[in-house]
């Protein structure tokens, strides 16, 4: 009420939940600040780093509690309840677009160097800040030509860096199914991030010049 | 046949984020190389202390502007939810420019000065009951005493009464003292008392309309003296 100052920051999601159901705007607002980010992000990397996409699911994924705050039930987690709309969001997008993400990266990964770039000598050299940029580079597409299921869990586990448990309840399938997705995840990427291993560069490198 | 899927170890993960495959002791070692080889080990960390730098450099947020839709939507819910706070809200938060209120401010201040001081204030205050009465004053109507009485010689019954007065002795004068006792008043046969002023108060600063009649002092004494000698 008025004059009465309510220190919302302090509120959990799911009080801040009631509030919103009972139209305050406030506690919404101080939902919005603790989600915002986090989900746009999530949105983008799923998305195929379409900014413009991230942006509009964000915006829809906040309408819904707009619009149905009593979607939400009190009795489970907020955060990983807003995940799983958020989740299923993005399947419904891959499941209306015909052309999958795999598919969009799959020319220009090709372009990307290959690992006898580094056999050459060349990448050893790399400075650390350029070294990190062609990280994120080959990390992206990499991400991207991960399978659907693999592609939530390891970004689910490393970029929103949410537990095992609560992947398994946005997910909705067992602990194990996620560890194993996980685990393949890691594998394939890091074959596909290999080039970025200093030992084996230097292994290369010292090859190749004799 | 299908190989079946590892499943990722949590505390392989947590050493790999934590410690390079060099510094491992030999009971993470062994630990470790029942899991996945060296060169796997190294990769992995690789991979994720990398992809945790990337994720973390790479943040990023929305447009303001999915906030300021976002806020107006919000707005417009309560509003629909809560008409009769919302209209206390915008009274509460109605904005206007300093100079109209400084303003308005400064308009009060001087006709406080100019016209406020002018009349004095009147501090009406309630006198504080020490006691209530607790006696009631009854007013009566003045008592009318008729103190002259009149014998008519026509009437029987009277002359009779006062047949014995009429011989003018002392016992009967007595005698008729003794009959108008209760109203402790001389009356002689045939005597008309006027003139006397009313011993009275008047009520409510008007006089009296009663006849004045009575008895002085002078009187009373003759008829103590006479009642003196007779007894």
């Amino acid at each position: 009420m008025f004059g009465i100052s309510k220190k919302y920051n302090e509120y959990s999601d799911e009080v801040l939940m009631q509030h919103i159901v009972a139209g305050k705007t406030k506690a919404f607002d101080e939902l919005y600040c603790r989600y915002s980010t986090q989900m746009h992000y999530y949105f983008y990397r799923l998305l195929y780093q379409d900014d413009e996409k991230a942006n509009d699911f964000t915006q829809n994924l906040f309408m819904k509690i707009i619009e149905k705050p009593t979607l939400f039930d009190n009795s489970r987690k907020f955060s990983t309840w807003f995940y799983s709309v958020a989740t299923n969001m993005c399947k419904n997008e891959y499941r209306r677009n015909s052309r999958r993400p795999t598919e969009v990266k799959e020319e220009s990964i090709k372009d990307l160097p290959e690992d006898n770039t580094f056999t050459n000598g060349l990448a050893y050299y790399l400075p650390e800040n350029l070294d990190q940029e062609i990280f994120d580079q080959y990390l992206k597409i990499a991400i991207d030509k991960l399978s659907k299921d693999h592609r939530l869990c390891f970004v689910l586990r490393y970029q929103q860096e949410l537990s095992v448990n609560e992947i398994s309840e946005i997910l909705d399938c067992p602990r194990g199914t996620v560890k194993s997705r996980l685990h393949y995840a890691i594998k394939i990427i890091a074959s596909k991030m290999a080039i970025f291993n200093t030992t084996r560069k230097k292994e290369h490198h010292e090859r190749k010049t004799g | 046949m299908r190989e079946r899927p590892v499943e990722w170890n949590s505390q392989l993960e947590e050493l790999i984020l934590r410690k390079s495959y060099e510094n491992l002791d030999t009971a993470e070692l062994t630990f470790v190389q029942s899991q996945i080889s060296e060169t796997d080990y190294i990769e992995y960390r690789i991979l994720l202390l990398k992809s945790k730098q990337s994720f973390a450099a790479n943040q990023i947020k929305p447009k303001a502007d999915v906030q300021k839709k976002l806020a107006a939507a919000m707005a417009q819910r309560s509003k629909v939810q809560q008409p009769f706070l919302t209209a206390i809200n915008q009274v509460l938060n109605y904005r206007m420019p300093a100079w109209q209120a400084l303003t308005g401010a400064a308009a009060m201040l001087l006709c406080f000065f100019f016209f406020g001081q002018k009349k004095p204030m009147v501090v009406t205050s309630r006198p504080t009951i020490v006691f209530q009465t607790d006696t009631v004053f009854k007013k009566q109507p003045a008592l009318l005493v008729h103190d002259t009485i009149y014998l008519k010689e026509g009437s029987a019954r009277k002359q009779k009464k006062y047949s014995k007065a009429s011989s003018s002795t002392i016992e009967d004068t007595v005698s008729i003292l003794a009959l108008n006792a209760t109203k402790d008043i001389v009356v002689k046969k045939n005597q008309k008392v006027y003139g006397k002023e009313n011993l009275d108060m008047p009520v409510n600063n008007v006089a009296s309309t009663i006849p004045q009649e009575g008895r002085s002092a002078k009187k009373d004494k003759a008829l103590m003296d006479l009642l003196e000698r007779v007894y």
